[in-house]
């Protein structure tokens, strides 16, 4: 008997230990996956900014599974934008995706001339083509070009490090707030990793029946 | 020259293994994990992936930290075998079936393991256990276990 309950308070230490250390966790983390303090109106924002639905997307556009999620959101951006408002931070993955960073940088300085969500389009729809070409850069200058970008300020923001920084903070503020994975949303402040599961939520919040999702990753 | 017990020793590597495994999944939001578990394609969409997501990295960091202590030792034997056989059949699924897992997802953000890799970790882990509970006396030196037995 005195066995078995010396084992039990033994039990119950480790087992208080044990929650301590995860809370403690938690706390120095800062309780990831909360994104309330996200939304924020920029250049990479589209929709209607008092919608009741507002999304933050952490994407890579090398990743096959962010080009769904981009086809998801365009879809439910086409027929609710007036209830929709989308904000793009980058997360690229270069352990993952060569090119991710360059795109990003790319995409960021379309930015600067109002052309964002044009470019982000270009380059989720040929990120394998880009990827794959002899020169990938001269392949995202030309698009550049072909939507009329202001070139010499186009080309000498893609070569200062600016516009990289800023790719590297937002995937550092994201990291902060829990994201790992691409694509990672934040739906009302909520985290949503995938784009099956972004597009679950979103039927739900619509009232739009809802399918099984399938899902692709990175 | 003082020998090593391999069986202590191998008690405390494959705990610390779970122990860090489970924590870091703890940690992070539980859509990290759940996102995980949906690229393996193995179980029903909905609530069913979701319950594994949040029970299984709970097991994984108590059966680490009861394996360390050395408390419950059989029991935390017996919970590795459970994890490590439900690894070995998620990540040989997905091999087989060539679903697009680049990461194992294992160990959260802490270090990416590649399929082939963890399918070897986990055989190996699996076979260790079976070893350890078949010497269950040389594996529980130094544990809580032990100590009670002794005090008592």
């Amino acid at each position: 008997m005195k066995i078995k309950m010396t084992r039990q308070i033994a039990t119950i230490i480790v087992l208080a230990l044990s929650v301590m250390a995860i809370f403690g966790g938690r706390w120095i983390t800062g309780f990831y996956g909360k994104g309330h303090k996200l939304i924020l109106e920029n250049k990479k924002s589209k929709g209607n900014p008092d919608a009741g639905i507002k999304i933050v997307e952490y994407t890579d556009f090398q990743c096959s599974a962010c080009s769904v999620g981009a086809n998801v959101l365009h879809e439910f951006m086409n027929l609710y934008s007036d209830q929709i408002f989308l904000t793009y931070r980058h997360y690229p993955l270069p352990s993952l995706h060569p090119y991710a960073v360059k795109m990003a940088t790319y995409a960021e300085c379309s930015a600067k001339q109002e052309k964002f969500w044009a470019y982000h389009d270009y380059l989720f729809e040929n990120a394998r083509v880009i990827s794959r070409s002899i020169s990938p850069v001269a392949k995202m200058l030309g698009q550049a070009e072909q939507m009329q970008l202001d070139m010499e300020k186009f080309k000498v923001c893609v070569e200062s490090s600016e516009a990289e920084l800023t790719v590297l903070q937002e995937k550092d503020a994201g990291k902060k707030l829990g994201v790992r994975a691409t694509p990672t949303y934040f739906l009302n402040g909520e985290m949503v990793v995938g784009s099956g599961n972004i597009k679950k939520e979103l039927e739900k919040i619509l009232g739009i029946p809802t399918k099984a999702p399938k899902d692709e990753k990175n | 020259m003082k020998k090593i017990n391999v069986f202590f020793l191998s008690r405390f590597i494959i705990g610390a293994i779970f122990l860090v495994s489970g924590f870091e999944k703890i940690i992070q939001p539980r859509q990290n994990f759940l996102y995980v578990i949906q690229g393996y394609d193995m179980l029903p969409h909905g609530s069913l992936e979701y319950i594994a997501a949040s029970i299984f990295p709970l097991l994984e960091f108590l059966t680490g930290v009861y394996l360390i202590a050395g408390l419950w030792t059989k029991i935390s034997l017996f919970a590795v075998l459970a994890c490590t056989g439900t690894f070995i059949i998620a990540v040989s699924q997905a091999i087989i079936r060539k679903l697009p897992i680049e990461d194992c997802g294992c160990f959260g953000d802490l270090i990416g393991v590649p399929l082939w890799m963890i399918l070897v970790m986990d055989i190996s882990i699996f076979c260790m256990t079976v070893i350890l509970l078949r010497h269950l006396k040389k594996t529980s030196f130094f544990s809580l276990d032990y100590k009670i037995v002794t005090i008592n």
